[in-house]
């Protein structure tokens, strides 16, 4: 696979992944290295086989997420209007987040985060949207149990 | 109240991450796809299953980093020869990885520099190209006068990718005995540099297929085709199939004169400036039975059960010729021929599936092997017959235990456990498809993560039964639209088979 198309598919594709594993992984680093193996097996595996390279990408994202793990916390959340945010108060929604299971996590990403419909979510996590709306849930009330 | 949203990359993650990707795209171990395609080819033509399990892949050469091929460049230049000839050697020795580097070079610190950069390129390319170019040709073993038969061809090039190299590439089939009798030109397809090449999907004697359109592109073409055509033998008798690849840059030269817009002599890049020249051969001999086919289909509504018998016995072993046959009847003689022939089509058709188990990597503990499960309908084509499908992976001294499943995945139909992320057991009826249509392209990939070392049994069932659908189903969901004849579950092969049973064995 030749740097060109590799190039063209992550001017098209990495910067959701990277948000997601950034979201995911709890770090940026984590996120970059997790980033990097997907696009190192795709390019030893090559596009050929690949229906649709959307799905095959965060399909490998997730594994690659689910692989590392999460193995140390910094900072990774920005606020969405530039301004200069408390630290605690980004800590606590960070440590939030990385609380929750990866399957209920995934969902919050993507639907809160990433403001993407039940439908969405569960089409980039091949689930059901009805079992990503459930997930949801689950988090919502796992979240409320630490007080966020 | 702060909103918060996750970071974009930053810009330098492009560079870093396209660098590490273009260089694991050098180092990429080679693909042993050559003879297996032809071995399912083969094997799907006489109506055989094919179950082909790839091992894992080798380490490859490990790919020259870019500082040690900048060094071997720089050492060609050098003022003691022999280290010359070393740096010589060991860049042809990297061979492709060091080409790109090589064939970037503007300036050189000497005359002999240059001669050596453009030296081992030449040797480098030409290594390349000669290298794995590969004929495999593979026929159906049943064939019948005035019948259509398959033939495959594969041509396999030096990165193991399938490619078609047609514009050169004849094919002749004939009569043994009189095999330089001149082609018989069953239909025409003229191209801009060979106006004698012609396209023939259904022939009586002969075919010379030079085919479609292309040349061996480039060192990194992976165009994929494996391609075949149909042949209808005219009479009983033994035939000799050959693949010739037959070029000579100076024939095409003359061929194509400078002229033509099409061949530009003067642009090295071009195929035919690329093109590996010589000539190879490879013949197979076919036999085509004296029985009459049809007459076999007559036999099926015979009065004699042991003659019906006997009859749809033969058709089972003509494959997909008798499939081709069988599935282009339309009015039957009696119910009787009709329930035999719907019989043969059916099991024909579930033998006609070949299975693929692909493994990317070794399984080791605490690794996350990419399994290719690569399911190719009785037309080669790929897919995915997933809801019908199984896959368990359980380690051999736990045989009897139940699945443990960690990851579940409910749908409208089934308990489908998606095996991602999963632990000792794997159960993947995969994502959601039946055999959507005869020519649908599905292909699936799982991951497993083994948990401890150890042999490790690998099942791949199918298993469709429309009346047990019907029953898990109960027309509750609205997914399932039992009177609707073109959803693929009332169109999908009903059958039972374990396709695969293997064993790997997965290391710390």
């Amino acid at each position: 696979m030749n740097r060109e198309a590799l190039a063209q598919v992550y001017d098209g594709h990495a910067a959701p992944l990277y948000r997601f594993l950034c979201g995911y992984l709890g770090n940026r680093d984590d996120a970059a290295d997790a980033l990097q193996n997907v696009f190192v097996n795709l390019a030893r595996r090559g596009l050929q086989g690949i229906a649709d390279i959307d799905d095959y990408l965060w399909t490998a994202a997730r594994h690659e997420a689910h692989k590392q793990g999460r193995r140390r916390q910094a900072p990774f959340l920005v606020p969405s209007d530039g301004q200069a945010a408390d630290p605690a108060d980004r800590q606590a929604v960070e440590s939030a987040l990385l609380c929750l299971p990866g399957e209920q996590r995934e969902v919050v990403i993507l639907h809160v985060l990433e403001d993407l419909t039940f439908n969405e979510v569960g089409k980039r996590l091949g689930i059901p949207a009805n079992t990503a709306a459930s997930r949801f849930r689950y988090a919502k009330e796992k979240l409320k149990e630490v007080e966020v | 109240m702060t909103r918060y949203c996750l970071p974009d990359p930053p810009p330098e993650l492009r560079e870093r991450i396209l660098d590490a990707a273009c260089a694991a795209a050098e180092a990429r171990p080679r693909r042993t796809w050559g003879m297996l395609s032809v071995a399912a080819a083969l094997l799907v033509c006489c109506g055989v299953v094919a179950v082909v399990v790839v091992g894992p892949r080798q380490a490859s050469t490990p790919a020259g980093p870019q500082d040690r091929v900048a060094k071997l460049i720089e050492q060609l230049d050098s003022e003691d020869p022999g280290e010359r000839d070393r740096a010589s050697a060991d860049l042809i020795k990297i061979g492709k990885p060091a080409l790109e580097q090589l064939q970037a070079m503007k300036e050189f610190g000497s005359a002999e520099q240059k001669e050596r950069v453009e030296g081992v390129i030449r040797t480098i390319a030409a290594a390349v190209r000669l290298d794995n170019i590969e004929f495999q040709l593979a026929g159906s073993d049943r064939w019948f006068a005035g019948g259509r038969s398959f033939i495959n061809f594969t041509v396999v090039n030096r990165n193991d990718a399938q490619v078609i190299i047609s514009r050169e590439l004849s094919i002749v089939i004939a009569p043994v005995g009189e095999p330089d009798r001149p082609c018989a030109i069953g239909g025409e397809f003229s191209d801009s540099f060979r106006p004698d090449c012609i396209l023939v999907r259904q022939t009586q004697a002969f075919v010379a297929l030079p085919a479609n359109s292309r040349t061996e592109v480039s060192p990194s073409d992976e165009r994929e085709g494996m391609d075949y055509f149909f042949w209808t033998p005219p009479k009983a008798g033994k035939y000799a199939v050959s693949v010739k690849y037959r070029y000579s840059r100076r024939e095409f030269a003359s061929r194509c004169p400078g002229t033509d817009k099409n061949c530009r002599h003067d642009d090295p890049a071009q195929p035919w400036n690329l093109a590996l020249e010589g000539e190879r051969t490879l013949q197979i001999e076919v036999v085509v039975p004296a029985d009459s086919f049809p007459a076999l289909i007559e036999r099926l509504d015979s009065d004699s059960p042991d003659e019906r018998d006997r009859a749809s016995a033969e058709l089972m072993k003509w494959g997909q010729v008798a499939l081709d046959r069988l599935e282009a009847i339309k009015d039957f003689k009696s119910p009787e021929q009709k329930a035999r022939a719907q019989s043969i089509i059916r099991t024909l058709r579930l033998n006609g599936m070949s299975f693929q188990l692909v493994w990317k990597e070794a399984p080791r503990v605490g690794g996350n092997p990419e399994i290719f499960i690569v399911i190719s309908n009785r037309f080669g084509e790929e897919m995915v017959l997933s809801r019908a499908m199984t896959v368990t992976i359980v380690p051999v001294d736990e045989l009897e235990k139940p699945c443990d499943i960690k990851y579940e995945h409910l749908d409208g139909f089934r308990c489908c456990v998606l095996g991602f992320d999963a632990g000792r057991f794997v159960a993947v009826p995969a994502n959601s498809r039946m055999e959507a249509a005869i020519t649908g392209l599905r292909k699936g990939d799982y991951w497993w993560e083994p948990q401890k070392a150890g042999k490790y049994k690998i099942s791949i069932g199918y298993a469709f039964s429309r009346k047990d659908f019907v029953g898990r189903c109960r027309g509750g969901f609205k997914d399932c639209r039992h009177d609707d004849p073109a959803q693929p579950w009332n169109r999908a092969i009903e059958g039972k088979r374990t396709v695969i049973e293997t064993e790997v064995e997965v290391k710390e």
